[in-house]
This record gives structure tokens, sequence and C-alpha cells, in this order.
């Protein structure tokens, strides 16, 4: 770890102004699950540190009228066994919950997940499935962005160095829809070999396919919503066939590398597998809402 | 014999409240006044010729109060056979030998001094493959010269001979052992076998990394702690590094957070020392857990090529063996490997025609090292995947196939030591019986899963000479201290040892109190290794015990006018037999205020154990044929798999494993000893690999290297962790034997079998990883 200045702004003003001043050369620090792991192997070396865990009202989950809100801060652990979460979003909580191990979760952030970007990240592949926004602040003020928009490159986001994340907003789904998410890892905790969320909206009568989104975690450089497997189930009657085909259609949106989780091909397969499990599933609680 | 007190019963372990209180001292925990940090710069080239080393940078960066590179190094090197400079000279040999070290006031500048020094480096070609390097006429050198360096003395005697050729320069070592006629055995055979078994290398991934901390004295000497298994050993091996009189290293191992063999080569402590002279400050090296992986003396990969005949009627008739061994760059303790290995092929089975050969192969990976086991789990791995196969072969069931070969007590095994507190037999049939071998399982499959179950048998034994030395001291308080020179790893021994001072005395547990690895205080011991500290230090314990109580009673029989032999001491009291009131106190003895007894002034027993009284013949004989006398163990795994047939992912459900030890010291202890081998085991069946690009390690995290975890591995009811009845060593301490290393070395046979019998799929090498599993099955569906 190289040395460092360590900031500890008191509120969302003060740390927006530490930001505009120092730019490029300081780094936020709120969980320091990633933070801290990337300062100790000197992969990143910031000249200041700010610390946000001490800004007051970025913490909470609520229950708007559209949509779940849930704070930057809010802790992995907190969303894990939040009745809200588990009421409007169950996908979500599942993620939470194989999302690395107890002790990581009681410290880790739900923007601090999202802002370190990194392509294998539980909560992105859900959060794109469903359609939601992530809220930044800066000294010059604030800007909406779709999670879909939000990651570009291999840890890298939108977000400008003066910016921070303060919330993240999920729409409700509407009746008749149901999500799933499944990392598949080597251990549990792990990161992913792949991980696939669906989110699939049914027409109940006719046992049609209204509309599909699938997004996939751990095989790119970002996050990856697989709009063609999406797009393949669009008005299609629910079959075994059809499920089959839009996990190959996935696969293929996949743009895996090889490393030691898996192949690029193992990584495929599993894409396959998944987002024909998690579209049966998504199905499945469809039904029951 | 006659009831015993403490030996036998499960009494808590002595460090047990500290350690889970965290106050128990680790080598890290230390820090002293004016100490610096050290940190070593490590070559990013696998084979290269040093040019220009410009510290100049480095050096001038606030802090820094040393940069030291090759030409600093003291006069003596590392190894078995010396070979190692302590920092690379000329050439580098591996991807992660240190080039320079650095000396500052903070590990952050430290480290960032590293940045600073500029080294030119010529590129030489490399080898990497063990096979490959060890062709004749191989035009990669990694040691020219090499095969002809003597080992230091403590395994000279060790047969790890010099048998290799001047065109195979690579070849460290090899060793040969043979049987019967092994041509004929393969003749007389009505089934006959061969497979290739590969292996790659793993870490020991002990909590705590390695760590020294070196102090300069005045005398010119050093005080050295460190993480470390054999301080007796590291005492000689620093002082013929620095050239100094032996008692001016002083080598403290305070409580070790875990070693499993990987801490056994004087790591960091010549790079803290030299920093030390330098400086004239304490300098603590403490590795990161990427240098752990890179330079942590990991184990071997290995290919170990099997051939083996069996006879229709079930019984193994002949066996031929060879192991390559990929040592490294430097020798390590893989040397003694070649013969280590072969203990896994030797001590269980009868078998009438026998042939051995391994080599031990420099490459240029980073060294290897001894690791659990020591080779057991790669030849165990092979040998139980045989017979599993050949059982197959001959249509006979897998666990009588073994059960009819086994060894029984008293006969002579190959490698010309007599088989003894056997109870092969026993653990087999208690696996089998626990987990329902012979029955069908509750189910067979759900959904993509498949369940299949599988067995296995083995024998091991350890590669080193015994030589341990005790002290006890008798307080006039009644409390006894042990002085040994054994290293409380986590495996236990503090307690075991204490048992047996206490059975000794008579007293309860908690009034023997130990000194351990401080060579200023404590008396030699080669190593806490190799399944042997309670048996040799425990024999020793007792053997010092019993001096301390003779020097006793001949005290107290002068003062009461009794015979010696007459007496007996009780819980600080001594009677004489048969008498039930007390004749004197322990504390009568001594002078008023306790300080020690009149005429013989402290009272200190010593003991020694050297091994077994051999006669002249039998030590030749035996000596001659291995090199190491020894006891051995056994023991069985039986164990359940679920295999998902689309993914390849395999699941341990459930695992029972038995072991022999002769009379368990402390039962509890021993089962949490088979306990951890399940999670080695698993590890190294499934998950656990360092994956080496051109000699690069490219996965040195706990990240990327997988350990399983609590949710990997089956717990509480799903595992049973047995004793058999416990027949007594004749050699042992009160009949105790060990055994520690044996628990992880028969698990992988036994998934491998699992496999084989849920989806008929076998897996020959190690780790069986989800994607080779699942590649196994589309082949076998093609």
């Amino acid at each position: 770890m190289r040395p460092f200045e360590y900031l500890a702004p008191k509120d969302l003003d003060e740390a927006c102004s530490l930001l505009s001043k120092h730019r490029d050369e300081a780094k936020i620090l709120s969980g320091g699950q990633s933070l801290v792991a990337l300062l100790r192997q000197r992969l990143v070396s910031p000249a200041y540190v700010i610390d946000i865990r001490r800004v007051p009202g970025l913490d909470y989950i609520r229950e708007d009228k559209d949509g779940l809100s849930i704070g930057a801060l809010t802790t992995h652990r907190t969303v894990e066994i939040s009745p809200a979460v588990a009421k409007r979003f169950p996908m979500l909580a599942e993620a939470e919950h194989r999302l690395a191990h107890r002790q990581v979760r009681n410290w880790g952030t739900i923007g601090g997940n999202l802002s370190h970007a990194d392509p294998g990240g539980d909560l992105a592949p859900s959060l794109m499935a469903l359609g939601a926004e992530v809220k930044v602040v800066s000294a010059k003020g604030k800007r909406t962005i779709p999670v879909v928009e939000f990651f570009t490159d291999y840890m890298v986001t939108v977000i400008e160095p003066d910016e921070i994340m303060v919330e993240v907003s999920i729409p409700y789904l509407k009746a008749g829809s149901g999500g799933a998410y499944h990392k598949e890892s080597i251990r549990a905790g792990d990161r992913p070999i792949a991980s696939v969320a669906a989110v699939v909206s049914l027409d109940g009568k006719a046992g049609i396919i209204r509309s599909a989104r699938i997004a996939l975690g751990g095989v790119g450089l970002t996050p990856i919503l697989a709009k063609e497997a999406g797009k393949s189930l669009a008005g299609k009657k629910a079959t075994a066939a059809v499920v089959l085909e839009a996990g190959a259609i996935a696969a293929r949106e996949a743009q895996p590398t090889a490393d030691v989780e898996g192949s690029v091909e193992y990584k495929r397969h599993i894409v396959g597998l998944l987002t024909r499990d998690m579209l049966n599933l998504a199905m499945a609680r469809a039904q029951s809402k | 014999m006659d009831e015993l007190s403490t030996v036998g019963k499960s009494v808590p372990r002595v460090d047990g409240t500290e350690k889970v209180t965290g106050t128990a001292k680790f080598t890290n925990d230390f820090a002293l006044p004016r100490m610096l940090y050290g940190k070593v710069l490590r070559s990013p080239y696998p084979h290269a010729r040093i040019g220009r080393i410009d510290v100049s940078q480095a050096s001038k960066l606030p802090g820094v109060k040393a940069v030291l590179t090759g030409k600093d190094n003291p006069e003596g090197r590392m190894g078995v056979v010396l070979d190692r400079p302590i920092v690379a000279e000329d050439e580098v040999r591996f991807v992660g030998e240190a080039v320079a070290l650095v000396a500052a006031e903070s590990l952050e500048v430290a480290e960032e001094a590293l940045d600073l020094i500029d080294v030119e480096y010529e590129e030489l070609p490399a080898i990497f493959d063990a096979e490959e390097a060890m062709k004749p006429h191989s035009e990669v050198v990694v040691q020219p010269g090499h095969h002809l360096l003597p080992s230091i003395p403590a395994y000279a005697g060790h047969n790890i001979s010099f048998a290799t050729a001047e065109e195979t320069p690579n070849v460290y070592r090899a060793f040969h052992i043979e049987e019967g006629d092994i041509e004929q055995g393969f003749r007389e055979s009505d089934v006959v076998l061969e497979n290739r078994f590969v292996f790659t290398r793993t870490q020991h991934c002990a909590m705590e990394p390695h760590c020294a901390m070196a102090r300069p004295e005045p005398d010119g000497g050093f005080t050295v702690w460190a993480s470390e298994q054999h301080p007796s050993e590291a005492q000689l091996f620093l002082s013929r590094i620095f050239k100094l009189p032996v008692p001016k290293v002083r080598v403290i191992a305070p409580y070790i957070g875990g070693a499993f063999g990987g801490k056994l080569f004087v790591m960091g402590m010549p790079w803290a020392m030299m920093l030390a002279r330098r400086t004239g400050r304490p300098v603590k090296v403490v590795y990161s857990r990427e240098e752990v992986f890179v330079d942590g003396y990991s184990d071997v990969p290995v290919v170990i090529y099997i051939k083996d005949g069996v006879k229709k009627d079930g019984r193994l008739w002949a066996r031929s063996v060879k192991a390559v061994i990929n040592c490294g760059a430097y020798s390590g303790r893989v040397l003694l490997l070649t013969g280590s290995m072969v203990m896994g092929a030797t001590v269980n089975y009868r078998i009438p025609h026998f042939w051995w050969d391994s080599y031990c192969v420099a490459t240029n990976e980073p060294v290897s090292g001894s690791f659990r086991g020591f080779g057991g789990v790669q030849l165990i791995h092979a040998v139980e995947s045989q017979m599993d196969m050949l059982a197959r072969a001959i249509g006979m069931d897998a666990y009588k196939f073994r059960r009819m070969n086994l060894y029984k007590e008293g006969e002579i095994n190959l490698l010309g030591q007599p088989t003894h507190a056997v109870e092969a037999e026993e653990c087999l049939d208690k696996v089998a019986e626990w987990i329902g071998w012979g029955k069908k399982p509750e189910k067979r499959e759900e959904g993509p899963w498949r369940i299949g179950r599988g067995i296995s048998a083995q024998g091991k034994g350890g590669l080193v000479s015994p030589y341990s030395l005790a002290d006890v001291k008798v307080h006039f308080d009644g409390t006894i201290e042990i002085r040994h020179g054994a290293t409380e790893v986590g495996q236990g021994c503090n307690t075991i040892l204490s048992q047996i001072a206490a059975e000794e005395f008579q007293i309860p547990v908690g009034k023997v109190r130990q000194i351990s690895g401080d060579t200023a205080v404590t008396p030699y011991d080669i190593t806490s290794t190799a399944n042997l500290t309670t048996f040799n230090t425990g024999n020793t314990v007792r053997r010092a015990c019993q001096d301390a109580k003779r020097q006793i009673f001949e005290i107290a029989a002068e003062r009461l006018k009794v015979k010696a032999e007459d007496l007996e001491l009780k819980d600080g009291l001594i009677y004489t037999r048969g008498k039930t009131e007390a004749a004197l106190k322990l504390g009568d003895i001594f002078v008023p205020g306790g300080g020690g007894t009149a005429k013989r002034g402290e009272i200190i027993g010593h003991g020694v154990y050297m091994g077994r009284d051999l006669s002249k013949e039998e030590r030749e004989r035996i000596l001659k044929k291995f090199g190491v006398d020894y006891m051995f163990c056994h023991g069985a795994c039986a164990l359940e798999v679920a295999v998902n047939t689309e993914t390849g992912e395999v699941k341990v459900l459930r695992i029972a494993q038995c072991h022999d030890m002769g009379t368990p010291i402390n039962p509890q202890a021993c089962e949490a000893q088979i306990d951890s081998g399940n999670g080695f085991g698993v590890g190294r069946a499934l998950y656990e690999e360092i994956v080496i690009e051109n000699g690069v390690t490219v996965n040195p995290n706990f990240v990327d290297y997988k350990i399983p975890s609590m949710l990997e591995v089956p717990l509480g009811a799903e595992v049973s962790s047995m004793l058999p009845a416990g027949v007594p060593h004749e050699d042992g301490p009160y009949g105790g034997k060990g055994f520690g290393e044996s628990t992880n070395c028969g698990i992988s046979p036994a998934i491998a079998g699992a496999l084989y019998d849920a989806v008929g799929i076998r897996m020959l090498d190690l780790p069986i990883t989800r994607e080779r599993v699942l590649g196994a099955l589309k082949a076998r569906a093609r």
C-alpha cells in the first residue's frame, strides 16, 4: 500500500467539494471491500482516500410509489435481509445472499459494489434486467443513469471523477412478471464462472412471453445485457425449446475470457444452462403472482 | 498396563484458550524498538543473467536504511545441498527468486524502494517440464554440476542416492528400490494395468505467512524469531550460512500459525539477518500472500507412471512405479521426496514383485517443498486409483480386494521393516460400514446430479531419522517444566507432551509448563514433521520425566532410608510403595526457599530418542534398503459424492476416515486431525492448483487459488472421524504413534472412485475440476 491522505467528510456537500478539488487523485472509500484490496496490491495508489462512511442520509431502503430506492451506503447485508427487498425483488436478495461471505456483506455497500464495476459483480445483472437506475451527484448537480448504460469498460463506468453515486432505484415489476438470478461459481461466494439474471413478463392467459430481459455477469469486460436472447423470446409461447434457444443465443452474446474460473467454452456453456434455468424460474414466479 | 489417569483422555488443548481469545503470540505479533521492515525484490524472469543493478535511487529514498544485493551475501547457502544463494548472484533461476533486499523505516517505504531498484537482465532459455528436463543432454541446465553437491549432515543418512549421470545434469537425485523379479511378476499376472497420473502444484496456505524477525546482538550474533518448524535445524543452517559459532544464533519459534511442511527452510530468516547485520537494527521480514505462493516452497508437481499386475484370485502380484518430481530451481527439501514418496507404495499392501524409480528433476519453476503427506497425496492417489481399476478388471469388490492384500501384524514390508500396531483392516471395515458399502445409496440421482461412493486404504510413514531431545525441570512447587525443541504448529503437540508428563508425575495437566522452540534453552529436535512429534518427542519427554523422577527418588531414598525403586510420586507427594500416607512432599527434597536440591542442584531430567533399538545387523539391512527406520500408520477413507452431469461440479456429501495411531494419547485431538485432513484432502482433490505459465505464478492469491471453505466440505453428521480400538505400538510413548499426515492422503482416490461409481468416468489427474469432469463426461458420451 502506498501512503495517502485520508479525508473523512461529514456530509455530502463536503464530500463533493473534496472530490471536485482532488478529482483523479482521489478514491472514494465506502465499505472498503474492493478498494482496500486494490490499495494493498498497489493496483491503485490515490493521493487521497475520501471515506464517505460518515456521510449521513445514504443508508436506506425506501418503498416509493413506482419503485424501490436504496441508498448507496446501504450494506449488502441490509439489502439481503430487507423485508421490502424480499417482497419486491427476491432475485436481488438471492444475489446478495451469495455475494462473497457475510463478513464482506456486513461491510460492503451497494454503491461501492456498482462503482467498483467488477464485471463479475453480483448486483449489476439483476439491476440491468430489472431496468434499474443509479443517481449520482457532484458539486455541479445530479444526474440519473440507467444501469444498462452505466458500465463502459473493464472496471470503468460513466461516473465522472467528481461524482458520487447516492442511490439505486428499481421500478416495481408489473403483474405477471417475475425475475431470477443465479451465480455459478467454483466455491460459494466466489466470483462467478458466469451469472445470469432474467426478468420475464408473461401474458397470463395465453402463456405467451410479453417481454424478457436477460443480463450476464462475469463473461465480458462489463456486465452484459443479452439483448438478442431477450428479443428472441418476445411474443413466443413459453416452451422448453424457445428457452433453450434463448440460452444458446445468450451464450453467443457472452464475451468471456479464459481465467482460473473457467475456459471460454465452459463459461459459455454455463451461460446457456443458467439462462435456461433462470428463465424457467422467472416464468414460474411470474405465473405465481 | 495400569489404568492411566491423563494419557488416553480427551483433555482440552493447553493452548486452546490463548488461541481462541487471541492472546497467543505468533512471530508477526512481536515488534522491537527501532525495528526496520525488510522487503525482497524478486526476479520477473524464470532464467536470466543478472547485469548491472542500480540501487542509487532506492538508497536515496527517505526512510531507506539498506539496499543489499547478492554481492552482500554471507558465505553459506540454503537448501538440503546448500545450493541456493541467499540473494541471487550471477543468475536468477525462477520467477520470484530474491534479487535485492531493502530495509526501511516502514513497510510502505520498503515497498516503494523496491520499485526504484533498476536491474538489467539478460534472458536465458528456461525449462519448466520435468520430463523434458530429465532427458539426456538437455539444452537448458538449471544448475551445472549440481548433482555433485553433498547433502547437509542431518539428511546425509537418508537414502537419496547420487546415482545420477553426467548426461542428465538436471536430475538432482534418483532413488531405486526393488523386490522379487518384476518382469516375472508381470508375466505371472492375469491382468496388467498401466496408467500415467499427473499432479499439479499446490500451496500449504498456512494462515500465518512466513515471517522472521532478526535482532543483531552486541557479540556479533543474532536472535531470530521465526515461523519455523525446525528451530534446532534452523540454528545450524543459519550458523553455517553466516559462519558464526552455533550459540551465537538463537532461534525462537513462538506459536506457529500452521506449517504443513512449508516452514522448514529458514525462509525469510537469512534476509532479515543480512539486513540486521548491515543496519545494526532489528529487521522483520513478512511474506505477503503472493510471496508465499511464489517462494513458499509449495508442493511438487509430479508425474507418476504405475504398472500393476494382479492374479485372478485377487492377489496383487507385481507393481512398478516411476515418479518424476519437479523440484524447481533449487534443492529445497524435495530431494528427500525421491525416497519419501515410496512409502505410499510399500507399507500397506503385500506385493511379491516390486520396482521403484524416482527422479528429482530441476526446472526453472519456483522451488518445491515438503507438504503434509510428503509425496503421499500423489502416490496414494495413483496407487488407490489403480486398486479400484484392478478390482474392477478381475470382477472383485474394491473393498474386499484391498482388504485381502493388506499387510498383517509382523509382516516385513517392502522397505524391509516390520508391520506393527497395524489396524488397517479394522479401519477399512469401519469406514465401509459407516458409508454403507455394498448397500445401495438412498438415491442415485436427483435432477442433473448423480450419486456415487468410493473407498480407499493407505499406509504411510515419514522420512526423517528420529532424533529428539528434551529436558524436564522439576520445580519445588511441583510444577513440571518441559523444554523441547518441537514446535506447536497447530497439531497439538504441547497438549500431548503435557499429558505424557502429567501421566509420569501423576499430576493434572495444568501443573505442566512448556518451553519450546528456543535454541538458547531447548534441546535439539530434528523437526516437527512427518507424523513424528508424538512418537519421537513424546518418547523423549517421557524418558526425561523418568530421568527426573529417578533423581528425585534417589534423594528421597537416602533421606527415607528406603530403596529408590520402592518410591512413587503422585500430586507432588512422595510415597513408599503400598503406603497410603505420603512420606515426603516433593518440596522437602529442595533447600529451603526451593532454589534447588542440596547435592544435585536443579532436578533436570534428560531424555533422548533415536529410534528403535536394533541389532547391528538389522540396522544395516534397513538402512541399506531405505535409509530410515520408522513407524508406519495405516488408514482408510470412504465417502459419497454427487456429480452434476451438466456442469461437472463434484460435491462431497459424506465422508468417513479411520486411522490407526497406536494408543491415542488424546482421542479428541486425533479426531480433529482427521477432520482437518478432510478439508485438505477435498481441496487437493477438487479445487487447489497453482497455475504457472512460463514460470510465472498466475494465481498467487486466495481469490484465484481455490481453497475449499466450510461450505465446500461436509460437516456435522455427514462426517465421521473414527479411531480403531488402539493397538499399542511397542516403541511408542504409552503405545502411541503418529498419523496426522495420513489424513489427507486417501481422499482424492476415494473421490475419483466415487465419481466412477456415479457416472462411469475415471479421472487420473488432480485436481478433478468441474471442467475436467465435464470434458470427461462429454468424451464418454461421444
